[in-house]
């Protein structure tokens, strides 16, 4: 049996505002092996960079734990994340659980170089490495990131958007992690530069075996970047499959309607599909499933009873009391 | 032009644009050097017909697209609507023939305006009709870009409206004074998946209903594909191609053009797209060479021997029925379909 790196389980929590509780994360369960990705596509406002800082535990003040667990596997032993003090998780925090942030022109420090930025990283963790030796490993690192290791004397204006990104990357990767989230590490940038970086994550995912948690909202790149992929909407997982079944056979109306609304440069030119309504406000989301009210299929279950999450077939699960069949998905696409 | 616009007369003509902001300028001194944001930029646009211009950041479509609208003085060049200089017309006129669609929704509403004085105060400035008439003006528009029932958006605030909606209500601004052309820049970048083809179906269909064209500026090729007949590619302050949204998507010449779109995603997990052809990164055009603007990262730019090194930026070449180019390359058929 094989056993995943991470496993997660009914993960909630909530922000506290003054009009009440805004469900951001509520009720997400996945889990992970070594060398696999999982991609989580959502909207803005979805809680797909909620669940990254849940599971770093990297939560704002008003963020209220509301239960679940984050196990992971610390060499063979399950260790629960979201129970331990928070000196212990200091501990898997970056060695077990790193993260490539969003916004990569502004999480590194203007004042200091950038290559002592990393070595400090390393220093924080593992207080006994000689300097010499994180040196060498920053060095490494940049090699790894194709970055010139001359650049780690230079300071953060010095590089352009791809290169700080890049150094991010290489930031993240300085504890040896076993996880990497990269919340949609490419979005600021042009897509040539993108195009790089992505080819560059790919392949140091795979070279160096880390499981990667790939939050996006551009379904083309999570299609590029994931061998599974868990599509969000309001607060909840709504399917989660391999890729290909993501994008050839998806079960939920919210998964097929978004993969058809997305245009693509190559291949015949499809018809769009649009998603009627917006949206719910987290606040108060509607009863029922949450994407009931924005749903051509829905009926008075669907707006009454939320659809549990469960395997509907192997590796594939799925949030829905009406599964589209292939003949639905044909009969649409046809319209 | 296979396009069925023959007999339908020129709406826009833009001739040698140029811009170049000061780069670098110290206290009081004038500037040494320039940044040739649109440099030597020509294209037409017929009635009817909707063109994209599509690049990178810093690629100068938006300088271009700020001209157009005179929201920027150009350096140099002409631009020309309707066969009259745009600086003949005085600013009413031109702006109810010519207007804008910004990215940002949430910038480019007044918050302290109530949606029916937003889209009315065009109306309000040109002295078009009575009170009542422009309400039901406003109330017309604002059921046709989908906001209904209309009298329930009248009196609220941008505040209280998501982001397509607000898209949607600057989209009705727009076109309260009817006019022929919208420069529309990134109109839907900033909206969710979901929300967005909704918003770019809607500006399509507005599009027949009040026959405007819409210069569509974005740095989508597949946003692009579905919102405009022709598609100019820039790279640093220059269109590098020009041609039919089709054509120039199932064959594209330029070199450059060949690395953006094989850089782009595909939405689809079995396709391997073949990795971009090009060399470097992008930088910023201060005082560039004469050459072509592209020849410090073009992979093909030896296979004319110096040729490329020396001469200047090839001029935009029809290889094609109605495709352009700028490649010498391309030009002496060294790099094919």
């Amino acid at each position: 049996m094989i056993v995943p790196v991470i496993k997660v389980e009914n993960l909630k929590m909530y922000y506290k505002t003054k009009m009440g509780y805004v469900q951001a994360v509520d009720g997400i369960s996945f889990e992970l092996e070594a060398g696999e990705s999982l991609g989580i596509v959502g909207e803005s406002g979805c809680g797909k960079t909620s669940v990254s800082m849940t599971l770093l535990r990297t939560l704002p003040e008003n963020a209220h734990f509301m239960g679940g667990h984050v196990w992971f596997n610390d060499n063979g032993k399950m260790v629960d994340l979201t129970q331990l003090p928070e000196d212990e998780m200091r501990h898997y925090r970056w060695r077990g659980i790193s993260m490539v942030f969003q916004a990569a022109m502004n999480s590194l420090n203007p004042v200091y170089k950038v290559g002592d930025q990393i070595v400090e990283a390393i220093l924080n963790h593992y207080p006994d490495t000689p300097i010499d030796q994180a040196k060498a490993k920053v060095a490494k690192l940049f090699e790894l990131v194709t970055l010139d290791p001359k650049r780690m004397e230079q300071y953060p204006h010095q590089y352009s958007g791809g290169m700080k990104q890049r150094a991010v990357i290489a930031l993240s990767l300085a504890c040896d992690p076993k996880v990497i989230i990269a919340d949609e590490p490419t979005t600021a940038l042009d897509v040539i530069v993108q195009d790089k970086i992505l080819r560059e994550l790919k392949k140091i995912q795979k070279e160096l075996n880390m499981a990667m948690i790939y939050i996006s909202h551009d379904i083309a790149v999570i299609a590029e970047v994931s061998d599974k992929i868990a599509v969000m909407y309001a607060g909840k997982f709504v399917e989660e499959a391999d890729s290909t079944t993501i994008f050839k056979r998806p079960m939920h109306p919210y998964t097929f309607l978004l993969m058809n609304a997305f245009p693509s440069h190559v291949g015949p030119k499809k018809k769009l599909f649009t998603i009627p309504g917006e949206p719910p406000n987290l606040l108060n989301p509607p009863k029922g499933c949450r994407f009931a009210p924005r749903c051509p299929w829905a009926d008075n279950r669907c707006r009454e009873q939320d659809p549990e999450y469960v395997e509907v077939e192997k590796g594939h699960y799925l949030a829905c009391w009406h599964p589209l069949t292939e003949e639905v998905r044909q009969n649409e696409l046809r319209k | 032009m296979s396009l069925e616009n023959k007999g339908k007369k020129t709406l826009l003509e833009v001739k040698n644009l140029k811009k170049y902001f000061p780069a670098e300028r110290a206290l009081f001194a004038r500037a040494k050097h320039f940044v040739h944001a649109v440099d030597d930029v020509s294209f037409e646009l017929i009635e009817g017909e909707s063109l994209g211009l599509v690049g990178e950041s810093g690629c100068g479509k938006t300088t271009t697209g700020r001209m157009i609208v005179r929201l920027e003085t150009p350096t140099d060049g002409i631009i020309k609507v309707y066969e009259k200089n745009i600086n003949e017309y005085n600013r009413m006129e031109y702006h109810s023939m010519v207007q804008m669609i910004f990215q940002d929704p949430y910038e480019s509403l007044n918050p302290r305006m109530t949606i029916f004085d937003i889209i009315a105060e065009p109306l309000n400035i040109h002295n078009v009709g009575t009170l009542e008439e422009r309400e039901e003006r406003v109330m017309k528009l604002l059921s046709e870009v989908g906001l209904t029932p209309p009298d329930s958006f009248l009196w609220r605030y941008p505040h209280e409206l998501s982001g397509g909606q607000r898209q949607r209500v600057a989209i009705a601004r727009a076109l309260v004074l009817n006019p022929k052309l919208i420069v529309a820049d990134e109109p839907t970048s900033m909206l969710d998946v979901s929300v967005r083809t909704g918003v770019m179906q809607l500006m399509m269909q507005l599009q027949e209903e009040h026959s405007v064209s819409y210069l569509y500026i974005t740095h989508d090729l597949a946003v692009a594909r579905y919102m405009v007949n022709r598609i100019a590619v820039m790279y640093l302050g220059k269109i590098v191609e020009l041609a039919e949204t089709e054509e120039l998507l199932s064959h594209p010449l330029h070199p450059y053009t060949k690395a953006l779109m094989d850089a782009v995603p595909v939405p689809d997990p079995e396709y391997k797209r073949s990795e971009p052809n090009i060399i470097g990164n992008i930088s910023v055009p201060i005082d560039p060479p004469p050459i072509c603007r592209f020849y410090d990262r073009c992979p093909f730019r030896e296979v004319l021997g110096n040729r490329c090194k020396v001469e200047e930026h090839p001029p935009l070449k029809e290889v094609a029925p109605g495709h352009y180019v700028a490649c010498y390359a391309v030009h002496e058929g060294k790099i094919m379909k």
